[in-house]
């Protein structure tokens, strides 16, 4: 059973052009998700998929590999059903290219969810965090999920499901770590978008909104998502201090 | 295939007391219900299902079946399950005691759910309106339902779900009817819930998160509930509109 990370990386960002080669203590952002990812026992091979000229020949120079792929996918997941043409393996996990300080354990929780699910309608996992303020439930860049008793997904809003008539509700935030078995990707690639999906623009309803199931693992959340020059430079500070410099 | 519906009938209620024998035009509540529920082409029989004497005697006075309850039932659902273990039948059929103006044609819709379900292994079926109403989102009482492309619930929320943070979403209202099958209601009553159906305080939420399907279909607008005394005028209202336009030779009810 061969298990492979994809790192999506886009060079095209309407908040944070060139994101993926913004440079932290000496190295590129990817480069750093990179290293994170090869920290991770349970995989067999990390790539780097782009459609930018600019970030391949950068992969290339650090000795990343790096898979080029075409420029007009709506998500990342496509992107990775993409590479499956290219790199045959049993599960792909997907790591967010902007998530210079993702935690490999987080990476290992995910994989090691879907190899271990024995449920037939289970076909990806995906990563969740406790939410600790309301301010965080009630944002709409934050993905809620609620939950079965069994860790699958139920259903994901940007609104802060579920609502609490019943009294205090522990609120529950999707990470953007998933992990797919391969008929997943092709499953993921064949389905056009559903209504609920476009209403939200979150790509896991795609599986939940067609009768698929999503096992959800929870991990804690000490990855910092970089979305702007305030994060990088606040992502640049921190790392530096754990001493996770690139030289 | 038999089918049951069962009318669950509470005498307390916070916002109304003694809703069930409330009088809309001239009759208590429940019996509009009844009549409503009988005239259901899928359904053979109707039974009334209360914890309260005063609900019984006039369901008896009137000729309305009925079937005491024990007064600690936590949900509609909770009871329905106690009656359904009783009387036999292949599917029962929860028809609110509140819904006077309820579409017979939206029962039938309801259990054919349910029936064409069953080959699939699903054991719940209910129905939703499309496209609700400002107004009738704007009801406290009001749960959406979120559908799948394969005509299940994804879920049930009293938020505005999906949230349509990129593209706009027709808002669905899930309607107060729901079949199931003898097996399902067992399941119910054995089970505790869950941390979701808790928050949302919506029962059928049980089902979801213990991973069975429930299976749904759209019906045409129609049924008003009646939760505070100020709604039966407006279901009298509508009651009138309908039985004039019966009276005339074109009528269609």
């Amino acid at each position: 059973m061969t298990t492979v990370a994809i790192i999506p990386c886009r060079y095209r960002s309407v908040r944070f052009p060139g994101k993926p080669l913004a440079e932290i203590n000496g190295k590129p952002m990817m480069w750093h998700v990179y290293q994170q990812t090869l920290k991770c026992k349970v995989l067999d091979a990390v790539y780097v998929a782009t459609d930018d000229q600019r970030i391949e020949e950068s992969c290339k120079q650090l000795d990343m590999n790096v898979l080029v792929t075409r420029s007009n996918h709506p998500t990342g997941t496509d992107r990775v059903a993409e590479c499956m043409t290219t790199v045959d393996a049993d599960f792909y996990v997907n790591v967010q290219g902007d998530e210079p300080m993702i935690d490999p354990t987080a990476i290992t929780a995910v994989v090691e969810a879907i190899k271990a699910s024995d449920n037939p309608r289970v076909v990806a996992s995906n990563a969740y965090a406790r939410i600790e303020s309301a301010s965080d439930a009630v944002d709409v860049n934050n993905v809620k999920v609620i939950l079965c008793h069994d860790g699958t997904a139920m259903a994901f809003s940007r609104q802060p499901i579920p609502y609490p008539k019943g009294g205090e509700v522990a609120y529950l935030r999707q990470l953007g770590l998933y992990a797919f078995r391969k008929s997943a990707l092709q499953i993921f690639s064949e389905l056009t978008p559903g209504p609920v999906e476009c209403a939200e623009g979150v790509e896991m309803l795609r599986f939940i909104e067609h009768g698929h199931q999503v096992q959800m693992i929870e991990v804690e959340d000490k990855s910092i998502p970089v979305d702007t020059e305030a994060d990088l430079n606040r992502v640049r500070r921190l790392m530096k201090d754990a001493g996770m410099a690139g030289t | 295939m038999t089918v049951l519906a069962i009318i669950p009938a509470r005498y307390a209620s916070t916002r109304f007391p003694g809703k069930p024998l409330a009088i809309i035009a001239g009759r208590p509540m429940i019996a509009h219900v009844w009549e409503r529920a009988g005239a259901a082409r899928s359904v053979d029989a109707v039974v009334v299902a209360t914890d309260d004497e005063r609900i019984a005697a006039l369901c008896r006075e009137n000729g309305m079946d009925v079937e005491m309850t024990r007064a600690d039932h936590l949900t509609g659902t909770d009871r329905l399950a106690e009656v359904a273990a009783r009387r036999k039948a292949e599917v029962y059929v929860n028809v609110q005691g509140d819904e006077p103006l309820i579409d017979p044609a939206a029962i039938d819709s309801c259990v054919g759910c349910l029936k064409d379900a069953m080959a699939r292994g699903i054991e719940v079926g209910t129905v939703y309106l499309e496209d609700a109403t400002e107004e009738q989102q704007a009801s406290p009482s009001c749960v959406q339902l979120v559908p799948t492309t394969d005509g299940c619930v994804m879920t049930f929320s009293r938020l505005p779900v999906p949230s349509g943070f990129v593209e706009d979403f027709p808002r669905t209202v899930h309607i107060g009817l729901y079949a199931f099958t003898a097996d399902a209601l067992a399941k119910f009553a054995a089970r505790d819930p869950g941390p979701v159906e808790r928050a949302e305080s919506i029962e059928l939420l049980r089902f979801l998160e213990y991973g069975d399907r429930i299976a749904c279909r759209p019906v045409p607008p129609g049924s008003i509930g009646v939760d505070h005394p100020e709604d039966i005028a407006r279901v009298e209202a509508i009651l009138a509109q309908k039985n004039q336009s019966a009276s005339q030779p074109n009528g269609t009810s």
